[in-house]
């Protein structure tokens, strides 16, 4: 199946990756004998053979994104994508992700992160209930109600690194894809083929599994 | 304590919202906006999942309330949709007067920008607080984003069992633990 153009997703200078992928890999696999191989002593999915040898040659090369799955949401509305990425052999980036489906008007990689800007504005109060775990339960339990909670945003990001043999989670308030304006309802039950683009080891084809919230 | 019961806000169908809890019950009051498909969803979701666990007697106690930060591009329509797919009895709640909507984000501590960044593109922030009031208008509890799932249900069955979390006067006699 053909992906149009507008699934691709937009990456630093909006490069087609997809027919890419292959070029990138094998210049990157090149590179990646100079720069990939500098911790193969401490890594612990690393053939000890392979220190300078290129990646992909290697059954357990590519990054591996395990527990995919995708919010149900509608028609519409933007939903996200999660996983957990286990790095393979040597250090990666996830630069680029695509529904194998059209699913929806774009596909980008964003991070939720704590705006920086603006002290000003955020209120300065006493303190939440307990920071990470606000239950009554808790450490503080104040019933101030405070704002002392930054603010938070979204923004696209061109890539995220995958170290060798390290495990990345894009999960809720960090790391997620994300699935902008969806041309139909994404079921509870439903797979999604997910075509991930990384650097080095190019596509490697998931499938998410939609789940409630 | 916070107070919030000076605020009053519209849902969508033109019912004004105040901001205080029916009598002996709780409104679970959460300003987010429907694009954001990661931290907004996750609490809402959340909120369901505690919601649908309630007794129909305690859900006839406890209204959920979402103001739309971002109302330029939250109409009536997207913010209702998206509302239903979490708790279907709650108050999509938007307006277009920003300084309503500032001043009530003010009354409970929250804060949002929304803009255009460098990239063209339409940039929201917003504090992610979960917020509980109850039938005085007192903010009782504000969880956190990353509050997780179970330690939310479990606070809010507490808060309607009528717990309240320590404060400082030593007045307060609840006899709930001080430390987790």
């Amino acid at each position: 199946m053909t992906i149009s153009n507008e699934q691709i997703v937009k990456v630093s200078d909006a490069r087609p990756m997809r027919r890419l992928g292959v070029m990138v890999g094998a210049v990157a696999l090149l590179a990646g004998l100079v720069t990939g191989c500098g911790s193969d002593g401490d890594d612990k999915t690393a053939d000890p053979t392979s220190t300078s040898s290129s990646p992909s040659t290697s059954a357990n090369a590519e990054p591996v994104a395990t527990d995919v799955w995708a919010r149900a949401s509608t028609a519409g509305m933007n939903s996200a994508v999660y996983m957990k990425i286990t790095g393979g052999s040597s250090d990666d980036e996830l630069v680029g992700a695509v529904t194998d489906e059209p699913l929806a008007e774009a596909v980008e990689i964003h991070e939720t992160v704590i705006d920086p800007g603006d002290e000003g504005d955020t209120p300065s109060t006493e303190t939440t209930m307990g920071g990470d775990k606000g239950a009554m339960g808790g450490d503080k339990g104040t019933m101030g109600g405070g704002a002392d909670s930054p603010m938070k945003k979204m923004q696209e990001v061109d890539k995220i690194d995958i170290p060798a043999g390290g495990t990345v989670e894009l999960a809720p308030g960090g790391y997620h894809v994300m699935l902008l304006n969806l041309g139909s309802d994404l079921k509870v039950g439903d797979s999604i083929g997910v075509t991930l683009t990384f650097k080095n080891a190019g596509e490697v084809k998931v499938t998410a599994e939609v789940r409630e919230m | 304590m916070l107070n919030v019961s000076s605020v009053t806000l519209h849902a969508v169908d033109g019912t004004p919202v105040k901001m205080v809890a029916k009598p002996g019950g709780l409104r679970l009051v959460y300003f987010g906006y429907t694009t954001c498909p990661d931290v907004c969803p996750t609490t809402l979701g959340f909120v369901k999942m505690a919601y649908l666990d309630l007794s129909k007697a305690d859900q006839d106690r406890v209204d959920v309330d979402m103001i739309s930060i971002d109302p330029y591009r939250d109409t009536a329509e997207r913010l209702s949709k998206y509302l239903a797919l979490f708790v279907p009895s709650a108050n999509a709640i938007r307006t277009d007067d920003p300084v309503e909507l500032r001043t009530a984000a003010n009354a409970f501590k929250a804060d949002y920008k929304t803009g255009i960044n460098f990239e063209g593109k339409r940039e929201v922030s917003h504090t992610d607080d979960l917020y509980a009031v109850d039938d005085a208008g007192n903010v009782v509890l504000a969880w956190p984003f990353g509050t997780t799932q179970p330690d939310f249900e479990r606070d809010l069955i507490r808060l309607l069992a009528g717990d309240r979390p320590p404060t400082d006067e030593p007045a307060d006699s609840s006899a709930q633990p001080e430390e987790g």
